[in-house]
């Protein structure tokens, strides 16, 4: 019989699960380079079956701010892979991008009077239908890091109604304690940060915590 | 035969079944099983400097071997396996087995929870750290490890059991 795990390793491994693996730059530089590699070995391809045909990939690749373009892929003569891997050129492909608006497109001007501009309503935030912990929690922190404190406490408070019982408590708090020292409230902050410390006394959020009261700007 | 995933205590995180055609696109793997990938060689210890390089080992790998592989299984036991080696090698090279935390910086709680998690996962011995991962990370029944590691059901759970204090134990201690 196999116990249930101990909290703080069941805390731990849904952290771990939800966690960000590579951004898309990192991604796309992978698969360029996996595309590169294919392309570029002929031996490996033959033991593939790429034997009968002649791939000549020409790879030119550009890496920019989160994707990674393969200018040109030309692939000549070749022959059936049986069952090599299919679609293997596609992880070449550029992502396609949306179609740039044309500028004849653009409507001509009206021929009678011109209806008012309408005001634009000041930007609502959508709250999340059903979120878990993890995904309330990544995006407060994503608001945090983009400095919108406001959004982050806003998603902390939502999450503590949503899951008051949940496995992150303690990056729930820690969250919160940045974000009221960000959005001045000191006090509140202060004292958070007091309760956190004898609750969780070896949390890892001390050093970040202590910076953010010791610096905020 | 295609093994039924049994359902984990903690959810379950195993790979879905085969396309009903059978093998599916290279590149649709290549999507799919990116984030395992690299979740699997990090908690394997892999330094988190290497993980790139890695990940594009094991899929380099996996289309070297495309032909031979049985696309009506499950895909992920044998990645896994081709993580472990990697995985292993890379240590066996480096020695490096901890990654550090630069906690000067702001630092996302999850991505500082997975290093802790990791960090520790880094201190076990190979048999006890490749339980844990496949029992407790990915939601494999004591019998399907056993299957897939050919040892005894018995053998699985004692080495559970006495990861999960070290895991403990190594958390702990990087806390303090």
């Amino acid at each position: 019989m196999i116990e249930p795990l101990p909290p703080a390793l069941a805390a731990l491994i849904a952290a771990e699960r939800t966690a960000p693996v590579a951004t898309p730059a990192v991604r796309g530089a992978i698969k360029a380079k996996l595309a590169a590699s294919i392309a570029a070995a002929p031996v490996g391809a033959a033991a593939l079956g790429f034997g009968a045909g002649k791939i000549l990939a020409i790879l030119a690749l550009t890496v920019g701010a989160g994707t990674a373009t393969v200018a040109a892929v030309k692939v000549r003569g070749h022959a059936e892979a049986g069952r090599a891997p299919t679609q293997i050129a596609a992880l070449a492909r550029p992502a396609p991008e949306p179609p740039a608006p044309a500028v004849h497109d653009v409507p001509p001007a009206p021929l009678v009077a011109q209806v008012p501009t309408p005001v634009t309503p000041p930007a609502v935030h959508p709250q999340p239908v059903v979120a878990s912990q993890p995904e309330l929690l990544r995006e407060a922190w994503t608001a945090l890091a983009q400095r919108d404190s406001r959004r982050a406490l806003e998603l902390v408070e939502l999450d503590v109604r949503m899951h008051p019982a949940g496995a992150l408590d303690e990056e729930r708090r820690a969250l919160e304690i940045v974000a009221l020292a960000h959005l001045g409230d000191l006090d509140r902050a202060t004292r958070s940060a007091e309760a956190f410390s004898v609750r969780y006394p070896h949390s890892i959020h001390h050093s970040l915590i202590a910076k953010t009261l010791g610096g905020v700007p | 035969m295609t093994k039924t995933p049994a359902p984990s205590q903690y959810g379950d995180v195993k790979e879905p079944g085969p396309p009903p055609g059978g093998e599916a696109p290279f590149d649709t793997v290549y999507e799919r099983e990116f984030d395992y990938v690299w979740r699997s060689l990090g908690r394997l210890g892999m330094p988190e400097a290497e993980l790139a390089d890695a990940v594009h080992e094991v899929f380099l790998v996996l289309h070297r071997r495309w032909a031979e592989l049985d696309h009506e299984r499950p895909l992920r036991p044998w990645l896994f396996g081709v993580a472990r080696r990697i995985a292993a090698a890379a240590r066996a090279k480096s020695r490096e087995t901890a990654v550090e935390l630069d906690s000067a910086e702001p630092m996302d709680p999850l991505v500082a929870q997975r290093r802790i998690l990791w960090r520790a996962l880094a201190t076990l011995d190979e048999e006890r750290r490749t339980v844990i991962i496949l029992h407790d990370l990915e939601g494999y029944t004591g019998a399907e490890i056993a299957a897939q590691l050919d040892v005894p059901v018995n053998t699985v759970h004692s080495r559970l059991r006495l990861a999960r204090a070290e895991l403990l134990a190594a958390v702990q201690r990087g806390a303090r």
